[in-house]
C-alpha cells in the first residue's frame, strides 16, 4: 500500500475539492463577463425612452378612446345598419346583378386561357414563318419550289392565327367593358355602405395601430426574450442606430472613412415631434424644420450628427462621444453625472451648443450673410471691422475688398496735433469709450511706464514725420453752432456717427469729443469733401454749403472731453529710448557697430528710428494707411484652419481654462496678453495682440466664426455653391455693408433705417430699399447713385454722394435687381400707351384725385404745397424716367405689400376697382391705363409748356 | 514623508540608481548564500513589497504604477524577483549538498516515478482553470488601453516603444540609434544563440547550481537583469514627458527643462585640451576616438588573456575567447557610455556624420 501512495504526489479528493470550487468560480466569472458585456449605458436610455412613448402612445390611444370618438363611431355604426336595412328592399336586384357578374367572370376566365394558349402559337408561327422568309431570302436565285409553297403555307397559317387572336381579342374587351358598367352598377347601390365601412375601418385601425404600438413597445416575455443576452443578436428592440453619410467623411490622418453616427442610439426623440420638453438625451432637436427631419434641408440622413456637432459620431456612451460643456457649471454637473472630463483622444471634440454655428462655415462659406447664423455672420463680420484680419490671414477671405478698421494716417499732420495722439495712442478709451482701435499699452504683460511712454512718443513722432502736409481749403465766416446741432440731427449724420445720446449705429466714430480732437478748418475741409483729405475715406458728402459746414464744425468743436484734455502727455525715458534703439540696431550688427551708429544718430534720428521699428513690431499698418508700410506682411498667425490645429500646439503658459480650442480663443480675446503670465521673456518676445473694446457677446460670435476656420472636409457637391443670381445679390451685400445704407435705409426686411426713430412721421425717414431693384430703372438707378437727385423734397435727412465708380455702381444695381428676380435687359421695358387708355387714365387720375399728393409739374409738392406729412409723396414727373413701368401696376394693385407703411392708399383691393363706370370696371385695365398715363405725364407737361 | 519622497526621488537619478543596482547586483552574487536564505529573502520582499503599497498612497506613484499598460510590468518586476531568487536558491542548496559530498537534489529525485494521470495532468488542469480565472478578472477590471486613430502629426509624449523594447529605447538616450537600434539587438540575438557553442562546459546539466557556472550565471544575470529588465522598469515608471527623467514620485510635468549640452570626444580633445580648431578631415578628426575603440576592443582582450582570463583562453581556444570577449565587452560598453554621459557629457566617441557612424 506504500507504494500506491507515493504514486500519488497529491491527495486527489483534495484537488478534487480544489477544481470544484475552481469550476464553481470559473462559472461565476463567466456569467460576470456575459452581464459586462451586456449592460451597457444606450440600454439605460432605450429602456426609459421606450417608457416615455408608451407613456406619450397611451395618452394618444387616450385621445382615440375618448367618448366622443366612440360615440361618433357608434353613429356610424347605426348609420351603417339603417342603409343595410333599406338595402334589403333592393336585395334580389343586387343578387341578380352579382349573379351575372360571376357569370361575366367565368367567361372571361375562360377565354382568357384560350388567349393565352393562341397568343403563344401566334408567337411560335411567326417565329418559323420570319425563320423560313431569311433562309430563303439568301439564296434567293435558287429558292427551290418546295421550300416557296412552304413559306406559303406558314403565312397562311399565320394570317389564320392572327385574325383567330384578334377576334378573341375584341370579344374579351366587350366582356370586360361589360363587367366594368355591371360593377359600377353595383357600386352605386352600395355607394353608402362601403364608404361607411371604410370610415369605421380607418378609425378602428388607427386605433390598432397605437394598441400593436404599446404592445411593441410595452416590456413582454418576448420583448425579453428578443433583448436577452446569447439571444439578442436576431432581431432585439434595443439596438444601436447609427446613420451612415457615405460621401461625407472622418480624417483620421491616414484614411478617410464614410461617417457614421451612433447619436440616435441614445438621442431618440431628436427627429420626433412631442419631446420637447422631455429630459436630455430625449429632446427633440430644437429646430426640426431647418434641421434633422427629413423633410428639412439638413434631413439627419444625409448629414448626420456630427457633420455640425462635431465630436466622435462613433461612440455610444457619454464620455467617448465627446460631450463638450457649454459653461463651468454645466461641466461640473456632468462630472458628477457621469463621469464626464474632456476627450483626450480625438481631434475634434463637440462643439458647446453656443458655438455650434461655426460648422454652417464648412459649406456656407460664400454667403456674407448666412441664415438662421446669427453669432456666426456677426463673428465673421467682426473679425473684418475690428481688424483682426489685418494681422491674421484667413485665406478665402476677398481681401481687396475689405477696408482697413482704422483711418490713413498718412496725411495725420493735417488733422491733429502729436499731444493729442500721443494720450489717445497710451490710453485710446480714455478719449473715446466706445472706440474701435484696440489698447496696446498698460495691459498685463506691460513693462514699465517709462518704456511704455517712450514707446508711445516715438511711434507718435515717427507717424508725424511719415505724413505728408495737408492744408485744408480756406473757408471764411463764422458757424452758428445752434444751428450746426440740428443739421447734425436732420441731414443724416446719425446714420453712421453717434453724438451724445443720439445712436443709431456705431458704424463710424462717435463724435461726442470730437471737440478735442480737431480743429475748425480742418473740420469745414472734412465736411465739405471727405475725399479731399483722404481719398480712400467711405465718408460721404452730404454737399453742404460753406454756410452749412461752418455751423455743423462750429457745433461739432464744442463737443469735449475735458478729463482727456487734463491728461498729461507721455514723456520722452531717454534712458530706455537709448535701450531700445540699441536692442533693435544689434540686429545684425556687431556690438562695436551699434555704439558706432548710436553715436553718429541725433535724438531724432534715434526716436523716428525707434518709431519706425515699433509701427513694425507693432503692425499699426494692419489697421492704418501708413507710408513706407505699404507692402509689410501681416504680424500674426494665419487662421485660415486654427480650428484644426492639434490642441498642444497652442502655448496656455501657465493659465489656468480648459484646454480647447474655444477656451483659448475666449481667453486670448479677453485678455490678450495673459499667456505671458509667469514667463521670462524679452521685450520682443513678449505677446503684441492688443486689447479690443469687445462685449461678452461680441467675444462669443467671434469665438463661433475662429472655431469654424478649419480644414474642410466637404465634397464639392455637398457645398452651398451660388448661382448666377444669388452670386450677384453676395457681391452687392458687401458694398452695401461697407458703405452703410442700413444707417438710413431699410436694406432687408426689418434690417437697418433706424435713423427713422428721430423723425416723426414714417414718411419723414428715408424711404425703405427693399424691392428697390423691382422698382427702378436701371439707367435712373445708376445715375441717381452718382449723383443723387431729389425724388422727396420734404426729407431733411440727403441722400449722401458717395463718389462710387462705375463698377462699384453696377455690383448694387446687380444686387437689388437680382435680389428682385429682375432680368437683367439692356432696355427697360416701356409702356405702350393706346389712345383708350390714356382717356381713361386721365379720367381714373382725376377721379382717384391723385393730385391732392402728387405734383406733376415741376418743382412743386402736392396741389398746394402746403400739405400734411401724410400726405407726401414724390412728384409723378419723376416716374417715367425712375420708375419700371411693370413696377408701377405691381405697387398699384398693392401699395402695402411693397412698402409697409407708405402713405399712398390702394385704391384696388383685391382688384376691386372703386369706379366701375371706366373700362367696364375692370381693375387690371384701370391700373394699366393709369400706369399709361402716368408714364406720359412729362410729355404732356412739355406740351403745355411749348404752349 | 514628502521630505522622504524628495529624497527617493533624488536617488533615483539615473546616475546613482543605476550605479547603486550595479553595486547591489554584484553584492548579492557575492554573498549569494546569505540573499538566498529564505528568512533574508522574505524580509527583502517585504521591505520591497511594503514600500510599493506605502508609495501606493502617493498620487503620481499610483497613476503610473496602475496604468493598464503597465499593470504586467508590476506583475513581471515580482515575479523575476521570485523566479531569480528561486532558482538562486534552488543552485545554492545543491552547492551545500555537493560539498557535504551529497548527490543533488535533482540526482536523488531521479528514481522516484509517477504517473502522468492524475500527478500531471489534473494539476495542470486546475492551473489552467486558475490561470483563466485571473485572466479574465483582470480583463473585466481593468480597460484596454486603445487610444485614439493615429494622427501623424500629434506624437504622443512620452512615446514608449512596446514594453520588450524599453531597454533598447533606454539605450538610445546613449547610443548612435544605428548602434542602439540595430547592432546591439543583432548582437543580443546572435550572442543568445551563440552561447551553446561558445559554452561547452557540461557542469551544470540537469541540476541547478551556483558555484560550479559562477562566471556563467553572473555575466548572463548582469546582462539580463541590469541591463534588460532594469532598464525596462525605468523606461516604464522613471521616463516621462521628452523621456526626461522622473523620480517615482515626481509629477510628468510636460515643460520640465533638463540641460544637456553633450559633446564628442574629438571636441574635448581638440578644443579643450588642445585648444586647437578641429580638424577638418574625419579621420585626423576621431583618430582618438578610433584608436580608443581599438584598444577597448583588440588590447583588452590580449592583456585579459594573458592575466586574469589565462584559464579561460587555454580552455576555449582562440576563436571561442575571441567571441566570448568580444560579445561581453559589447555588453560592458553600455554601462560605460552612460557614465561616460553622466561624468563629461560625451556624446559620441568616435564621430564621423560624413558616413553616418557614431559610436
Amino acid at each position: 500500500m506504500a507504494d500506491k501512495k507515493n504514486e500519488f504526489l497529491y491527495n486527489t479528493a483534495k484537488l478534487s475539492v480544489i477544481f470544484g470550487i475552481a469550476s464553481v468560480i470559473l462559472f461565476l466569472v463567466v456569467l460576470c463577463v456575459i452581464v459586462d458585456d451586456y449592460s451597457r449605458e444606450w440600454k439605460k436610455y432605450q429602456r426609459s425612452f421606450n417608457k416615455m412613448q408608451v407613456e406619450q402612445t397611451k395618452g394618444e390611444l387616450e385621445e382615440l378612446t375618448k367618448k366622443t370618438r366612440q360615440k361618433k363611431m357608434a353613429r356610424i355604426e347605426k348609420k351603417l345598419k339603417e342603409e343595410e336595412e333599406s338595402l334589403k328592399e333592393q336585395k334580389t336586384v343586387l343578387k341578380e346583378k352579382e349573379k351575372q357578374l360571376k357569370q361575366l367572370d367565368k367567361e372571361i376566365l375562360l377565354l382568357d386561357t384560350d388567349l393565352k394558349s393562341q397568343q403563344a402559337e401566334l408567337e411560335a408561327i411567326k417565329y418559323q414563318f420570319e425563320e423560313q422568309r431569311a433562309h430563303s431570302d439568301e439564296h434567293l436565285v435558287q429558292v427551290e419550289v418546295s421550300q416557296e409553297s412552304k413559306l406559303a403555307l406558314l403565312k397562311e397559317e399565320l394570317n389564320r392565327w392572327k385574325i383567330l387572336v384578334g377576334e378573341n381579342k375584341s370579344i374579351k374587351g366587350e366582356l370586360i367593358f361589360q363587367r366594368t358598367t355591371l360593377e359600377n352598377e353595383i357600386n352605386s347601390i352600395l355607394e353608402n355602405k362601403s364608404e361607411l365601412v371604410e370610415s369605421l375601418a380607418l378609425m378602428r385601425s388607427e386605433e390598432k395601430r397605437v394598441k400593436d404600438k404599446i404592445k411593441n413597445l410595452k416590456p413582454s416575455l418576448f420583448n425579453a426574450f428578443r433583448n436577452s443576452p446569447m439571444f439578442d443578436f436576431i432581431a432585439p428592440t434595443l439596438r444601436i442606430r447609427q446613420l451612415v453619410m457615405e460621401d461625407l467623411y472622418d480624417d483620421l490622418s491616414f484614411v478617410q472613412v464614410p461617417k457614421i453616427d451612433r447619436c440616435t442610439t441614445c438621442h431618440l426623440g431628436i427627429d420626433l415631434k412631442g419631446f420637447e420638453d422631455a429630459p436630455q438625451p430625449f429632446t427633440t432637436h430644437p429646430n426640426l424644420d431647418l434641421y434633422v427631419s427629413s423633410s428639412s434641408p439638413h434631413a439627419m440622413e444625409t448629414f448626420g450628427c456630427t457633420s455640425c456637432h462635431s465630436g466622435n459620431g462613433q461612440a455610444i456612451d457619454f464620455y467617448h462621444a465627446g460631450h463638450a460643456a457649454n459653461s463651468n457649471e454645466q461641466a461640473h454637473e456632468w462630472e458628477e453625472k457621469y463621469d464626464w472630463h474632456p476627450l483626450k483622444h480625438w481631434a475634434e471634440p463637440m462643439l458647446p451648443l453656443k458655438y455650434v454655428e461655426s460648422s454652417c462655415l464648412q459649406c456656407h462659406d460664400q454667403q456674407l450673410v448666412i441664415p438662421e447664423a446669427v453669432e456666426l455672420n456677426e463673428g465673421r463680420q467682426l473679425f473684418e471691422e475690428m481688424g483682426c484680419v489685418g494681422c491674421h490671414e484667413v485665406k478665402g477671405l476677398p481681401e481687396e475688398e475689405i477696408r482697413k478698421a482704422g483711418p490713413s494716417l498718412k496725411r495725420i499732420r493735417g488733422k491733429v496735433d502729436p499731444g493729442w495722439t500721443a494720450k489717445w495712442l497710451k490710453d485710446p478709451k480714455s478719449f473715446r469709450p466706445d472706440t474701435k482701435m484696440p489698447s496696446f499699452f498698460g495691459l498685463s504683460n506691460a513693462a514699465s511706464e517709462e518704456v511704455e511712454d517712450t514707446q508711445v512718443h516715438a511711434i507718435v513722432t515717427y507717424l508725424f514725420d511719415q505724413s505728408e502736409e495737408f492744408v485744408p481749403e480756406e473757408i471764411t465766416g463764422e458757424g452758428d453752432a445752434e444751428q450746426g446741432q440740428k443739421l447734425v440731427k436732420e441731414i443724416g449724420c446719425l446714420g453712421c456717427h453717434s453724438v451724445g445720446e443720439d445712436k443709431v449705429s456705431d458704424f463710424a466714430p462717435n463724435l461726442s469729443q470730437i471737440g478735442s480732437k480737431v480743429n475748425v478748418p480742418w473740420l469745414v475741409d472734412w465736411l465739405k469733401n471727405p475725399k479731399h483729405y483722404n481719398p480712400e475715406t467711405s465718408m460721404p458728402s452730404l454737399r453742404l454749403t460753406d454756410q452749412e459746414a461752418l455751423d455743423v464744425a462750429a457745433f461739432l468743436v464744442t463737443l469735449k472731453n475735458e478729463p482727456f484734455e487734463e491728461l498729461a502727455e507721455p514723456e520722452l525715458n531717454q534712458d530706455a529710448l537709448e535701450e531700445m534703439v540699441r536692442e533693435d540696431l544689434r540686429e545684425g550688427l556687431t556690438d562695436k557697430q551699434v555704439n558706432e551708429k548710436l553715436a553718429s544718430m541725433s535724438q531724432d534720428e534715434k526716436v523716428v528710428y525707434l518709431g519706425e521699428k515699433l509701427t513694425n513690431f507693432y503692425g499699426c499698418y494692419a489697421c492704418h494707411d501708413i507710408s513706407g508700410f505699404e507692402d509689410a506682411t501681416r504680424i500674426g498667425v494665419e487662421l485660415t484652419h486654427e480650428s484644426s490645429k492639434p490642441m498642444e500646439q497652442f502655448d496656455f503658459g501657465f493659465v489656468d481654462v480648459p484646454h480647447t480650442h474655444q477656451s483659448f480663443y475666449q481667453t486670448k480675446i479677453k485678455q490678450p496678453r495673459i499667456f505671458d503670465q509667469g514667463k521670462e521673456k524679452t521685450r520682443k518676445e513678449k505677446l503684441r495682440m492688443p486689447q479690443f473694446n469687445l462685449t461678452e457677446d461680441q467675444r462669443n460670435s467671434l469665438v463661433t466664426y475662429l472655431s469654424g476656420l478649419k480644414v474642410n472636409h466637404v465634397p464639392m457637391n455637398r457645398l452651398k455653391l451660388l448661382d448666377e443670381q444669388e452670386r450677384l445679390v453676395e457681391d452687392g451685400k458687401r458694398l452695401i455693408r461697407d458703405m452703410n445704407c442700413a444707417g438710413c435705409h431699410e436694406v432687408d426686411t426689418g434690417v437697418g433705417g433706424d435713423i427713422g426713430k428721430y423723425v416723426d412721421d414714417s414718411v419723414m425717414a428715408p424711404p425703405s430699399i427693399v424691392g428697390q431693384g423691382a422698382r427702378v430703372q436701371g439707367d435712373w438707378f445708376h445715375e441717381f447713385l452718382k449723383a443723387p437727385s431729389e425724388i422727396r423734397p420734404w426729407l431733411k435727412t440727403r441722400m449722401p454722394t458717395f463718389g462710387f465708380t462705375d463698377e462699384e455702381i453696377d455690383v448694387i444695381i446687380k444686387h437689388f435687381r437680382a435680389e428682385d428676380g429682375v432680368e437683367e435687359t439692356f432696355s427697360e421695358t416701356k409702356a405702350q400707351p393706346t389712345e383708350e387708355s390714356l382717356a381713361a387714365g386721365a379720367l381714373l387720375f382725376d377721379q382717384l384725385r391723385c393730385i391732392q399728393c402728387h405734383a406733376v409739374t415741376e418743382g412743386m409738392v402736392g396741389s398746394s404745397g402746403e400739405v400734411s406729412a401724410s400726405e407726401l409723396a414724390p412728384n409723378l414727373l419723376l416716374s417715367r424716367d425712375r420708375l419700371r413701368h411693370e413696377w408701377i401696376v405691381d405697387w398699384l394693385k398693392n401699395p402695402d405689400a411693397l412698402m409697409p407703411g407708405t402713405g399712398m392708399p390702394g385704391y384696388f383691393p383685391d382688384l376691386q376697382s372703386p369706379l366701375p363706370d371706366i373700362l367696364e370696371g375692370d381693375a387690371m385695365k384701370q391700373i394699366i391705363a393709369l400706369r399709361d398715363y402716368v408714364v406720359q405725364l412729362p410729355e404732356e407737361n412739355d406740351k403745355k409748356k411749348k404752349k | 514623508m514628502d521630505a522622504l519622497k524628495n529624497f527617493i526621488d533624488t536617488i533615483s537619478s539615473p546616475q546613482l540608481f543605476i550605479t547603486a543596482t550595479i553595486i547591489g547586483f554584484f553584492v548579492v552574487m557575492h554573498y549569494v548564500r546569505f540573499f538566498t536564505k529564505t528568512p533574508v529573502f522574505l524580509t527583502f520582499l517585504g521591505l520591497f513589497t511594503t514600500f510599493f503599497l506605502v508609495s501606493l498612497t502617493d498620487d503620481h506613484f499610483r497613476k503610473i504604477v496602475t496604468l493598464p499598460d503597465n499593470v504586467p510590468i508590476v506583475g513581471m518586476l515580482f515575479l523575476i524577483i521570485f523566479f531569480t531568487w528561486f532558482s538562486l536558491r534552488k543552485g545554492v542548496d545543491n552547492d551545500i549538498r555537493t560539498e557535504k559530498g551529497e548527490p543533488t537534489f535533482e540526482k536523488s529525485e531521479a528514481n522516484e516515478k509517477l504517473f502522468v494521470w492524475p500527478n500531471l495532468v489534473y494539476t495542470e488542469f486546475l492551473c489552467m482553470i486558475l490561470a483563466t480565472i485571473v485572466l479574465l478578472i483582470w480583463a473585466l477590471a481593468l480597460q484596454a488601453p486603445l487610444e485614439e486613430p493615429a494622427n501623424p502629426t500629434i506624437s504622443p509624449n512620452p512615446s514608449k516603444a512596446p514594453w520588450y523594447f524599453l531597454g533598447l529605447q533606454e539605450m538610445l538616450v546613449y547610443f548612435d540609434p544605428w548602434i542602439a537600434g540595430v547592432v546591439l539587438p543583432v548582437l543580443i540575438i546572435v550572442g543568445l544563440m551563440a552561447i551553446p557553442y561558445l559554452d561547452k562546459n557540461k557542469k551544470g546539466n540537469g541540476y541547478y547550481t551556483f558555484k560550479e557556472r559562477k562566471f556563467a550565471i553572473v555575466s548572463f544575470l548582469f546582462g539580463f537583469l541590469v541591463l534588460w529588465i532594469f532598464l525596462i522598469v525605468i523606461g516604464t515608471f522613471l521616463r516621462g514627458p521628452n523621456w526626461n527623467f522622473f523620480g517615482p514620485y515626481e509629477v510628468w510635468d510636460v515643460h520640465k527643462v533638463v540641460p544637456s549640452v553633450n559633446i564628442n570626444l574629438s571636441e574635448i580633445i581638440f578644443i579643450k585640451w588642445f585648444q586647437t580648431a578641429m580638424p577638418r578631415f574625419w579621420f585626423t578628426r576621431e583618430i582618438f576616438g578610433i584608436i580608443l575603440v581599438f584598444v577597448y576592443f583588440g588590447l583588452i582582450p590580449i592583456v585579459l588573456a594573458k592575466t586574469l582570463f589565462k584559464k579561460f583562453f587555454m580552455e576555449m581556444g582562440a576563436i571561442r575567447y575571441g567571441f566570448l570577449m568580444m560579445l561581453l565587452l559589447t555588453t560592458v560598453a553600455l554601462p560605460i557610455k552612460m557614465y561616460l554621459r553622466w561624468l563629461f557629457n560625451i556624446k559620441y566617441i568616435v564621430a564621423i556624420p560624413e558616413y553616418f557612424f557614431n559610436i
